[in-house]
Formats: C-alpha cells, structure tokens, sequence
C-alpha cells in the first residue's frame, strides 16, 4: 500500500516537471517566429546542464537547468526554468524558482554563466540546444 | 603531335563579359547603387579617419547604458588594431566596426569602418550589412560572419569602458572569401 502511494507520488512529480520540448514549443517557437537569433551560454552539471538563453532583441531571456538522466530520449526534463532580465541592475534577485538546488547555488550559476562566452544559435538550429554538452562545469559551491 | 589550341583573344574577352554580366544580374540596381554610394562615404569616411572610438563611447554606449541594456560583444585582433561586434540584448540591430591602433590618441582608437549587422534567419550575419571602406566590403562582409560563430562575451552597462582595454586574444581570419 505504501509502495503504490510513494509510485503515486513519484508519477505526479514527475508529470510536474516541464520537459524542453515544451520550451521548445512555446517561448522557443515563438523566438523562432520572429526571426531572432539567441545567445546561448551553458555549463555542465552532473547530469546535466545549466544554460542561459538570450534572444536578440528580446525580452524576457530564460534560465533552465537541463537533465538527461530524468528525460525521455530527446526530451530532458527541466528543473528550474526562470525568466530573466539580464540587463536590471539586480538581475538575479528575481529568477528563483523550486529545484533541485538552493537559490543561492542557482544564482551563483547565473552569475558565472553571465561572464562566460555567448554562442550565436540562428533560429534554424534551436533544436540542437539539447544536442549540447558544455566542456566546462558549473561551480555548485555554496557561495553562502 | 597534337597540340592543344589556345584560346582566342576574343573567347577570354567573352568568358570576362559573361563573368562581368552574370555579375550585374545577381545585384538588383538599388543594391549596386546602395554599394556605390557606401563605398563613397567609406572612402571619405576613410580620408579624414579622424572618427574616434570615444565618440561611439559617449553617444551610443551612452545610450544603451541608460537604458541598462548589456551589449554581447565579439572582437578579434589584427595587426594594428581590431573587428569588433556589439549587439546590444535588447535590439535587433548590431554594429560592427574596424579599429586601428595606429594614430590612436590617449589609448583610443580610431574607427575604419562602421555597419550595421543583422543576425538573420539561416546566415549569420545578413549578407547586405554594406561596409563602407576603400573597395574590400567584400572581406569585411565575410569578416563579420566569420566573427558571428566566435564566442560572444557579455558587457553590463558599468562594464562597457572594458569593451576596448584591451587587445583581443583571437586572431581575425583575414582570407579573402573569393
């Protein structure tokens, strides 16, 4: 009985949690219809990775941290996924959503995708965000 | 034996007409006229050469700072100066510019060339960015693409006077496109 519960819960957890391709149907699509191209800067987290996304002339940009492990073939789950505006002087105080992370962690992230090198995706190739894999590692340290 | 015969004086004036012509065809009127007249104000632009980097500093930088709109940037270096690329976040249109460090005054450099980049759908930049400049648009076009597929950094507003301090690391492919 409690097993049942605990699989009951776990399905509707995991029904809970967007999936890329509905990014991708969405805000994405919607990027692409306007023919904007995006600034992406991305690192690897176990798992997974943490990207930011930046249409060009654009606002709202998009924060997602991005499993493999926990998506289907193709389709990884999104923990976090958070608007942001990076051009507020406090542009991190506001993109905190639940995840697997503490908030201080996923800011931390932002801020040192912030300082890393942007790559152009024209909206032709937005379907191969999820194809990435980021050389470099997100620090996950607490900065407290 | 058998020798093969050379071509005709006026065969190799057709094959230059037919070149010269498949050539006009391609380009619509407007954009040869467009062409001609940026190539003047380029050479002009490019006689004087006393259009400073400051002044894009303290007007559209300025401006952009503001708005509290960060710029991506992307440069690579030449001999004697840079290619340099801002696209602000918030606007469809970039600049590029070439800048040269060789009369430079008080670390600031002058501008070259200037143009407008558009990041389009499957290219990337738009192939009509028009460069003024002494007759190589051609390469400048090409350069500017080349630079679309280097990473591009992040400037917030209070960091934009970093933009030009220092030179960059990356060398700028300088290969006539052909």
């Amino acid at each position: 009985m409690i097993l049942i519960a605990i699989l009951i819960r776990l399905n509707a957890f995991a029904s809970d949690i967007p999936r890329f391709s509905e990014l991708r149907n969405t805000y994405l699509a919607e990027v692409q219809k306007q023919n904007r191209p995006i600034f992406i800067s991305g690192c690897a987290l176990r798992g997974g990775m943490s990207v930011l996304i930046q249409p060009a002339g654009a606002q709202p940009g998009k924060y997602l941290e991005i499993y493999w492990s926990r998506g289907e073939q193709g389709d990884p789950v999104m923990i976090n996924v958070a608007n942001i505006d990076i051009g507020k002087n406090e542009p991190l105080g506001e993109i905190m959503h639940g995840g697997l992370q503490t908030w201080r962690i996923t800011n931390s992230i932002v801020k040192q995708l912030i300082h890393s090198p942007f790559q152009v995706f024209l909206p032709s190739d937005f379907d191969r965000i999820v194809r990435l894999r980021p050389s470099r590692r997100c620090d996950t340290k607490d900065p407290g | 034996m058998m020798r093969e015969p050379r071509p005709r004086p006026s065969a190799r004036r057709t094959h230059k007409f037919l070149l010269i012509e498949s050539v006009i065809a391609m380009t619509d009127r407007r954009f040869l006229s467009a062409a001609i007249a940026t190539l003047a104000i380029g050479s002009a632009h490019f006689a004087k050469a006393e259009s400073l980097f400051s002044s894009v500093r303290s007007t559209y930088l300025a401006e952009l700072e503001q708005t509290i709109m960060p710029v991506f940037t992307v440069r690579c270096a030449m001999e004697e100066g840079m290619f340099l690329i801002i696209q602000p976040i918030g606007e469809r249109r970039g600049h590029f510019y070439e800048l040269s460090w060789k009369n430079r005054t008080r670390g600031d450099p002058e501008i070259f060339n200037t143009g407008d980049v558009f990041f389009g759908l499957r290219e990337p930049v738009s192939p009509w960015i028009m460069l003024g400049g002494p007759g190589a648009w051609r390469i400048r076009n090409a350069m500017a693409k080349r630079m679309a597929k280097l990473p591009f950094q992040l400037f917030l507003p209070e960091t934009f006077d970093r933009i030009i301090e220092a030179n960059p690391t990356t060398k700028c492919d300088t290969s006539d496109p052909g």
